[in-house]
């Protein structure tokens, strides 16, 4: 684990179900006490990204590297302690907790199976901890409880603390709130930044656009299976250059529109990922399209001559034809006209996560 | 011989008639060969297993009771006639009358009484004697309660008047009218220990139903009874006081099985020693590979009879073209009782005519020959009668299709194949079967649908097993008192029923055999039964087992002691 | 706190509900074709004579509504009358019955769980492996052959090495508690084999089918991502919450297994209920009938409502719920 290295780096990913290519040469790069949100429809890739980052499927190629430690090609006790660093919070609180244990139970669990401590006492101290780390205050009157007994939030915030509690260096949240009543899902995500703060390198999966904005250091949109737009939020929300990312800030209903204007949702719908279409695979939905965009495959590429660190990507022909046209790099070179107007509601979904 | 009834099951294994189980009874001989290593294991705590005379005995039934007020079943019959002594038994092929507890006998001029002289050593399990005022007491009962708690016992004191004990050895028994099968009759009778049975035989009788079996029970028969379970044993031992003839047997178990495959295969494994009886059906495909196990099976001419029976109710509502007896006899010339002796008897059986049975010797009129198979005379006389074909090749009679539904009893062995083959036959001739399978209690209903009026049944097949080898054991299946009973046609001809009473008094042979050939003669001219095909008696037994007589009831049956005591283990 | 007062409701309910089926069946017994008398009756010289003598003394002279009150009666004093075939009570032949079942459903049920509910375990872990097309089709197999098949082959094939029938060899005599128990055991092996191989199918599809689903809930999902052993995980959260459903099941089957063994009692001549159940009907023992079918449905409401509690015994949610009402 080399000092310099991202808390978590994924490379050149590719998940496959049988001929479908739900993940296809993803990359993406997290580090200590950075916070990522990669947004997108269901079925872009997002949840199996996730997956593959915490273990739970084996990618056909690519690398998953946690503090520089390739989790794919590691295998029994080493890669279990390697689990221990990256942790993940599913989207259903409801569903994520054994209803057979109780709060102390599930929190203590990870400290048993890793043997973090024989003492009980210990665990006791350190499940608390975790707790009210969690943001569950007077946390020992909550230990005996079982998970339907408390609420969404509740139970999100015990998930949290199960996972915190090994002090791991990644969180994967998996739409923590989508599932939670409106009112508590500040919190939750007041929650997240705050362990962000704590150094904590956070991938949030989320399908809300808004979301990410106010709480991601950088967002990362995904689009069949593929990264089409990264950058700063404030960047990609103010000036998206991908007409996908575009179009999902279009549809992102806005109060001060009357509702009979509001603008016509994406046209069709995303393509078979098992028969992909050559070229750009938004090229069948996409109001831009050229010719050229039916034979090239666009890479993620910077649009712009920023630091590293800020570098806004995209992956569209246009942009890169508009760039070298213009040979400035100005964002605002987008194919499509760019929508300046920010949208301030978030957007609520019902979508599962893709398995 | 056990009581009469209707083979509603399979004969060698089937559980629902009554009384027909004594052909369910599997012989079971020897001894331990196979007997479990356990057995052998028991050592001093005593193992019946290693004695060379433990004859171990399979049946298909249930013995429902060792209560004879109250048995039901065949096998309890025998079981319950191996307990006591009766005054008489039948031996031979030819069921012959011999002495048992009774060393002889004088049947008065007139017919009305005999006097029988009886053994001086015999005891009961107590120790006490066995008495002529036992077997007075016995008779008695029967006689005072026969229509009430021993009505199922009734049959065999027919025309008794009552009984009487002038002394310790003398028995006389009277009767109100001469009966020709009386000493047959009385082969039947159990002697009850009068100072154990006066109690229950008290008052209304009802208490002679509620006395019950265990290893205490008093007894004077062959055996003793040592252990009884209805679903699994009867256990009986060698009566050490027994007046008759010592048999090599000294235990004797009953042993019940569920299903009658798995009673051979336990034959084959020597958990048994025998099985008495078997249903060819059943068994016929398998005798090469009991020959092959080193099994012996035997086979005798039968009493099982299988028929067809036509409701001939005059007041019957519907297809009344059945109540002519040429539509009969057409439809018996309709069916190839050659081939059902053939496929479904493996040919251990023979195409049936009259009711009287081959096997019942000199009682059986060889001049009622079955009707041939001749599907071209048969519709001639269908034909002949204006009975004329639909566009569908049924004919019709009147309104009606002569479309009939078949009332099938579910226990008779290979009863399927046997309507198969008569289906098709009737469907040369224009008449469809419709076949209707139902249990035994049901088959009753329907067959005396409604309530017991006889008028929507048709035709049933079913099959029957008299109650002994004379002839009135089949005869009075058909006289009119017996509607309502075996009389499955409603079959009434006063005609029939005179010369039934008759014969039943006539002392003479000849003159009572020429009265039953009119009998039978008659019977089968109205065809109101068609008699199918007599199957033939089956046994089987291990190798151990000797001295097995088998007889048209099997090898045991509950009028012969000959049966058990020429029994021989190696 | 009030379980006292929910499980008085539930035994209200489970009394109505046997009140109800013994009543369904003392009219259904007398209304269905065919009855005792005819059968009884029917011997030569007796017919008219003796059935109503017969009728008279089961009492089936009387309206049936008469004869039900009276039967109400009777059972309210426990008394489950007396059987017209062998005319012992009724209570007395069905308790060696039920003795002689207990043991057979016993082990046949002992075998069933294990079989079934390891071959599920397996199937849901290796799900679309071999193993699990494997134990599916075998399941699926076993479950759609009929009972009294599968009895008589293994009787076929083990008939000279283990007894063919019966529950005890009756020709030991004063055996030891020993002798008599290893004896017992060898009579029980075949038909508890039968009836687990009978039995076992179901539980295994029901079972493979909750692992299925569990082994996909996130609960399960966020144990593995923790780096948990999986075997770890597949005992301690997928196994018990999956074992919930086929509890219920087995609860209910059991129930049904005390009066359904009756194919397997006959082919190996067990005494037991089912064989009892079986006699009862050809012989239309219409008390025998009534106490075989009470048996039956208590032992099927009984084990329903064990099944009940246990599964609230297992799942919190089910305890708090019901001690919240």
């Amino acid at each position: 684990m080399s000092e310099d290295a991202p808390a978590l780096a994924i490379d050149r990913l590719d998940v496959r179900y049988g001929a479908r290519k739900a993940v296809d040469d993803v990359s993406v790069t997290v580090r200590g006490g950075e916070l990522v949100a990669v947004v997108g429809e269901s079925g872009c890739g997002k949840t199996s990204t996730a997956m593959a980052a915490v273990g739970l499927v084996r990618p056909a190629a690519g690398s998953i590297r946690v503090n520089g430690v390739d989790l794919v090609a590691t295998r029994g006790r080493r890669r279990r302690e390697l689990l221990r660093s990256i942790q993940l919070i599913c989207q259903d609180p409801y569903e994520a907790l054994d209803p057979r244990f109780t709060v102390e139970d599930v929190v203590s669990e990870p400290l048993l199976v890793h043997r973090v401590t024989t003492s009980g006492a210990e665990r006791r101290r350190l499940v608390v901890a975790a707790l009210e780390r969690a943001g569950i205050p007077s946390a020992d009157s909550y230990l005996g409880r079982y998970p339907h007994q408390l609420s969404g939030g509740q139970l999100q915030r015990v998930a949290i603390a199960s996972a915190i509690v090994l002090e791991p260096e990644v969180l994967i949240a998996d739409e923590p709130v989508s599932m939670l009543d409106v009112s508590m899902r500040a919190g939750v995500l007041r929650l997240f930044a705050d362990l962000r703060d704590a150094g904590i390198a956070i991938v949030m999966i989320t399908h809300d656009l808004i979301t990410a904005a106010q709480y991601a250091d950088r967002v990362v949109v995904m689009y069949a299976g593929r990264v089409v737009e990264e950058g700063r939020p404030d960047v990609v929300l103010s000036s998206p250059l991908h007409p996908y990312t575009q179009a999902l800030l279009a549809a992102v209903p806005d109060p001060e529109r009357s509702r009979d204007t509001a603008r016509p949702a994406l046209p069709g719908e995303p393509p078979d990922l098992a028969a992909l279409p050559p070229g750009c695979r938004f090229r069948p939905r996409c109001a831009a399209a050229i010719d050229a965009c039916a034979t090239i495959d666009p890479e993620l590429a910077p649009a712009g001559q920023r630091a590293s660190r800020d570098l806004h990507r995209v992956a569209c022909i246009r942009v890169e034809a508009a760039r070298s046209e213009t040979a400035s790099g100005r964002a605002g070179a987008a194919p499509a006209e760019a929508d300046g107007t920010r949208p301030r509601l978030p957007v609520r979904s019902t979508e599962g996560p893709v398995s | 011989m056990s009581n009469n009834d209707d083979v509603s099951t399979e004969v060698p294994g089937a559980v629902l008639s009554r009384r027909s189980m004594l052909f369910r009874l599997g012989v079971g001989g020897a001894v331990v060969a196979g007997l479990p290593t356990l057995l052998a294991a028991c050592g001093d705590s005593g193992s019946s297993g290693s004695s060379s005379s433990t004859l171990r005995i399979g049946l298909t039934s249930e013995m429902d009771s060792l209560n004879p007020f109250v048995q039901q079943s065949a096998a309890a019959v025998i079981a319950t006639h191996m307990l006591y002594p009766t005054l008489l038994r039948l031996e031979g092929d030819d069921f012959t009358v011999e002495p048992d507890l009774a060393d002889d006998y004088e049947v008065s001029a007139d017919g009305t009484s005999i006097t029988f002289r009886l053994k001086t050593k015999a005891a009961w399990s107590d120790g006490k004697p066995v008495t002529a005022r036992d077997a007075a007491f016995t008779i008695n009962t029967l006689v005072q309660h026969s229509g009430s708690a021993a009505a199922l016992l009734a049959q065999y004191v027919v025309g008794i008047t009552g009984a009487e004990a002038p002394d310790d050895r003398t028995l006389v028994v009277r009767y109100s009218e001469p009966i020709a099968n009386a000493l047959g009759l009385l082969t039947r009778v159990v002697i009850l220990p009068e100072h154990v049975w006066t109690e229950p035989a008290s008052g209304d009788g009802a208490g002679l139903k509620t006395v019950a079996y265990d290893e205490g029970t008093v007894c004077g028969g062959q055996f003793v009874l040592t252990k009884y379970t209805p679903k699994e044993i009867v256990l009986l031992k060698a009566h050490a006081d027994w007046y008759g003839e010592k048999q090599s047997i000294s235990t004797l178990g009953f042993v019940t099985y569920g299903a009658p495959d798995a009673m051979i295969k336990a034959l084959e494994a020597s958990e048994i020693d025998a099985v008495a009886l078997l249903s060819p059906s059943t068994v016929g495909g398998s005798l090469e590979r009991l020959a092959d196990r080193g099994l012996r099976t035997q086979q005798a001419p039968g009493f099982v009879m299988n028929n067809l029976y036509f409701n001939v109710n005059p007041k019957k509502t519907q297809h009344r073209e059945l109540l002519d007896p040429q539509v009969r006899r057409a439809l018996s010339m309709g069916i190839d009782r050659a081939r059902i002796v053939e496929v479904v008897l493996f040919g251990m059986g023979e195409v049936a005519g009259s009711l009287v049975y081959p096997a019942m010797g000199a009682w059986h009129d060889d001049s009622v020959v079955p009707d041939a198979f001749d599907i071209a005379a048969a519709n001639e006389i269908l034909d002949g009668l204006g009975l004329a074909r639909g566009s569908d090749g049924v004919r019709t009679a009147g309104a009606e299709k002569m479309s009939y539904k078949v009332n099938l009893a579910s226990g008779l062995a290979g009863g399927d194949r046997i309507l198969q083959i008569i289906s098709d036959g009737w469907k040369q001739l224009g008449v469809e079967v419709k076949p209707n399978t139902l249990d035994a209690a049901a088959m009753i209903d329907a067959i005396s649908a409604p309530d017991g009026k006889y008028l929507t049944n048709d035709i049933a097949v079913w099959g029957f097993l008299p109650a002994s080898p004379d002839p009135s054991a089949v005869l009075d299946h058909f006289i009119t008192d017996s509607i309502g009973g075996f009389n499955n046609c409603h079959y009434s001809d006063p005609d029939f029923d005179r010369a039934y009473v008759e014969q039943n008094a006539t002392l003479d042979v000849d003159e009572r055999r020429s009265l039953v050939y009119d009998m039978q003669n008659r019977f089968f001219e109205a065809r109101a039964m068609l008699a199918l095909v007599y199957v033939n008696a089956l046994a089987a037994s291990g190798p151990k087992l000797t001295g097995y007589q088998m007889s048209g009831f099997g090898p045991f049956n509950a009028v012969s002691r000959d049966q058990v005591t020429q029994l021989r283990l190696a | 706190m009030a379980p006292l007062r929910v499980i008085g409701r539930r035994l209200a309910g489970a009394g109505v509900l046997i009140w109800l089926a013994v009543t369904f069946d003392f009219f259904l017994f007398r209304l269905a074709p065919g009855n005792p008398v005819d059968q009884m009756s029917r011997i030569p010289q007796g017919s008219r004579q003796l059935q109503d003598q017969l009728t008279r003394e089961f009492g089936l002279d009387q309206p049936m509504v008469v004869q039900y009150v009276r039967y109400l009666e009777q059972l309210s004093q426990g008394n489950l009358g007396v059987s017209f075939v062998n005319r012992q009570p009724v209570t007395d032949n069905l308790i060696d019955a039920i003795v002689n079942t207990l043991p057979l459903v016993g082990l046949g049920l002992l075998i069933a769980i294990v079989l079934g509910i390891g071959l599920g375990i397996l199937a849901g872990a290796y799900r679309g492996r071999p193993i699990d097309h494997g134990a599916v089709t075998l399941a699926t197999f076993m479950y759609s052959l009929p009972p009294q098949w599968i009895g008589m082959v293994l009787l076929f094939l083990f008939a000279g090495t283990l007894p063919t029938g019966g529950m005890v060899d009756q020709f030991l005599i004063d055996p030891t508690p020993t002798q008599y128990l290893a004896d017992l055991g060898r009579h029980l092996l075949l038909p508890a084999l039968t009836l687990g191989l009978v039995m076992f199918g179901q539980y295994t599809l029901i079972m493979r089918s909750s692992m299925v689903e569990t082994l996909s809930d996130d609960y399960v999902l966020t144990a593995r991502a923790k780096g948990f052993r999986p075997r770890y995980v597949l005992r301690r959260h997928a196994l018990r919450n999956a074992l919930l459903p086929t509890v219920t099941l087995i609860g209910l089957s059991i129930g049904a297994m005390v009066g359904g063994a009756i194919l397997i009692e006959v082919v190996f001549s067990w005494p037991g209920v089912g064989r009892t159940i079986y006699d009862s009907i050809v012989a239309r023992d219409y008390p025998m009938m009534q106490g075989a079918f009470l048996v039956f449905t208590v032992s099927v409401v009984l084990f329903n409502l064990l099944a009940d509690a246990a599964y609230s015994l297992l799942d919190p949610r089910v305890r708090r719920a019901g001690a919240a009402r």
